[in-house]
């Protein structure tokens, strides 16, 4: 796997966060929806297609064309298709 | 004997556009050149509904408004990112790989010991999964019968998008179900001349004696029609040059670490590209400048590629090199050992067809300064002569109406997702 690595002894983030690159995407949050699974409004999140979802991932899903995050549980394989799992969520809090 | 797997992305540019935006999933999407000129790509239901490849955009607004097509503008920095993804996919996968285009690959699959459809639909679901892209895939002795089977791959259901022709009764199938001038390296002209001789399909071209093939198409005519065989003439490492890109690469005999060194080199790369594409009388929107480190070697590694508009398109050996410069500098990084670099020059387009805008800067200068720089190359090599690398490039100005978002590449752009 292409692992994009510094050589400096800071530590990366992408090293930290980004495990499969080329199967990386970020994505934006937009609503209080996923409250509960401790994302918030104006989230970053990390995606990683290479992942296969199990039981209680929350995943990006492709519902009515609109990228959406959820509960894996929570959608039906007739109304939605997996887009993503979510590896990870970024906030600024300044 | 070597066996080759060609993977070619479907509708490369929709396809990556439908990754961040699956509403346009079954609809019909046009990709305009930049200025929003013409249809340089098309999904399938596009093609069905009339518009032709290169089409000016005002010539088909009609039906645009009939079909309810999405036009949109070509957005080359979200297509190469997504080209970069899908090459590292494959790379990750096969033994070896070898990019050809944006969007097409051939691999080296000799040394696979599994049932090779199934390891090649193996390679399509992944590429699929992590990326978002759909990919034909075509298996043959030779590439350029490869590349008749990627075509079939793509057209036909029953294949599943894998075709694999090596040792299979399928092969005189597939070459009379091919059209001589769909085989790859046979060009227009070649095509009317073979039609006017009786000589419609993939099969009658193989069936004809070498005397008179040679005459006919020369040398090079001969090496496809062997290759059409199964006579592996092209061999794994050789580039035969894409219709509508061009690309120039070099591993380096040393490792390159230095910004200023990468520079020369790249530089270097991108003059031979535009004279590449003037020679054929072409001119590109975007070029795209990527870099890599070893593979092979426990260094930390690295492999970006840069986009960079050309806008408007041109040939121009200064105008491609400063672009290429400004693409080398976003790419680069620090602290890297870098084994190869390259540029590729795409959406290539006729030079007489190409859209000129109310914002062309065309200076009738520099058409005097490339005829004489050609002049030179042409006497005393490539590297004689090159432009000075100094100097930003200008602010060409891009009238790209109905770009997406760079969401690969830019933090504002990234998708949104609801909840």
């Amino acid at each position: 796997m292409f692992t994009v690595v510094r050589t400096t002894t800071n530590l990366s983030l992408d090293e930290h966060f980004i495990k499969h690159p080329a199967g990386t995407f970020f994505v934006k949050v937009e609503g209080d929806g996923m409250v509960d699974h401790g994302i918030f409004n104006g989230d970053t999140l990390i995606v990683d297609r290479s992942l296969n979802p199990e039981k209680n991932s929350i995943i990006i899903a492709v519902i009515d064309g609109e990228l959406t995050a959820c509960n894996f549980l929570d959608i039906s394989s007739e109304e939605a298709t997996v887009w993503g799992v979510v590896r990870g969520s970024i906030r600024d809090l300044l | 004997m070597t066996i080759y797997a060609l993977v070619d992305c479907n509708n490369f540019y929709a396809s990556c556009e439908r990754v961040f935006n699956p509403k346009l999933e079954g609809r019909p999407v046009v990709i305009l050149s930049s200025n929003d000129g013409c249809a340089i790509a098309r999904s399938n239901e596009a093609k069905e509904c009339g518009v032709k490849m290169a089409q000016p955009l005002y010539q088909f607004t009609d039906i645009v408004k009939k079909h309810d097509i999405q036009v949109l503008s070509g957005n080359f920095h979200l297509y190469t990112d997504m080209s970069n993804r899908v090459m590292q996919v494959l790379a990750d996968m096969a033994p070896e790989t070898q990019p050809y285009s944006i969007d097409e690959c051939f691999l080296d699959i000799t040394g696979i010991s599994d049932d090779l459809d199934e390891y090649c639909l193996k390679v399509q679901t992944k590429v699929r999964q992590w990326t978002g892209i759909p990919v034909g895939i075509g298996i043959a002795e030779t590439k350029t019968l490869a590349k008749v089977a990627n075509r079939i791959a793509k057209v036909s259901k029953k294949t599943g998008g894998v075709l694999n022709l090596v040792g299979s009764q399928w092969q005189s199938k597939a070459l009379e179900r091919t059209e001589v001038g769909d085989v790859w390296g046979i060009g227009k002209q070649f095509t009317k001349k073979l039609n006017r001789n009786g000589v419609n399909t993939a099969l009658d071209l193989i069936n004809q004696p070498d005397g008179w093939i040679r005459e006919e198409m020369g040398v090079g005519g001969l090496k496809t029609v062997r290759e059409l065989r199964g006579e592996d003439c092209i061999g794994f490492d050789s580039i035969p040059q894409p219709k509508q890109t061009t690309m120039v690469s070099r591993s380096f005999g040393q490792t390159v670490t230095d910004l200023d060194d990468l520079i020369n080199a790249v530089s270097g790369f991108a003059t031979t590209a535009a004279a590449d594409i003037r020679k054929a009388n072409l001119v590109s929107s975007a070029i795209s400048v990527f870099m890599e480190t070893s593979r092979f070697s426990n260094e930390p590694q690295y492999a970006p590629s840069q986009s960079v508009e050309l806008s408007p398109a041109t040939n121009n050996t200064k105008h491609i090199v400063r672009a290429a410069i400004q693409g080398v500098k976003e790419a680069y990084r620090e602290g890297f050992k870098f084994k190869k670099a390259g540029v590729m020059l795409l959406d290539l387009v006729d030079a007489d067809h190409a859209p000129r805008s109310l914002f062309d800067s065309h200076d009738p200068k520099d058409d005097k300064l490339i005829e004489a720089f050609d002049a030179i190359i042409r006497q005393q090599g490539p590297g004689a002569i090159n432009f000075g690398t100094a100097g930003q490039p200008s602010a060409w100005h891009s009238a790209s109406a109905f770009r997406s978002p760079n969401f690969t590449t830019e933090w504002p752009d990234i998708p949104t997702v609801k909840t």
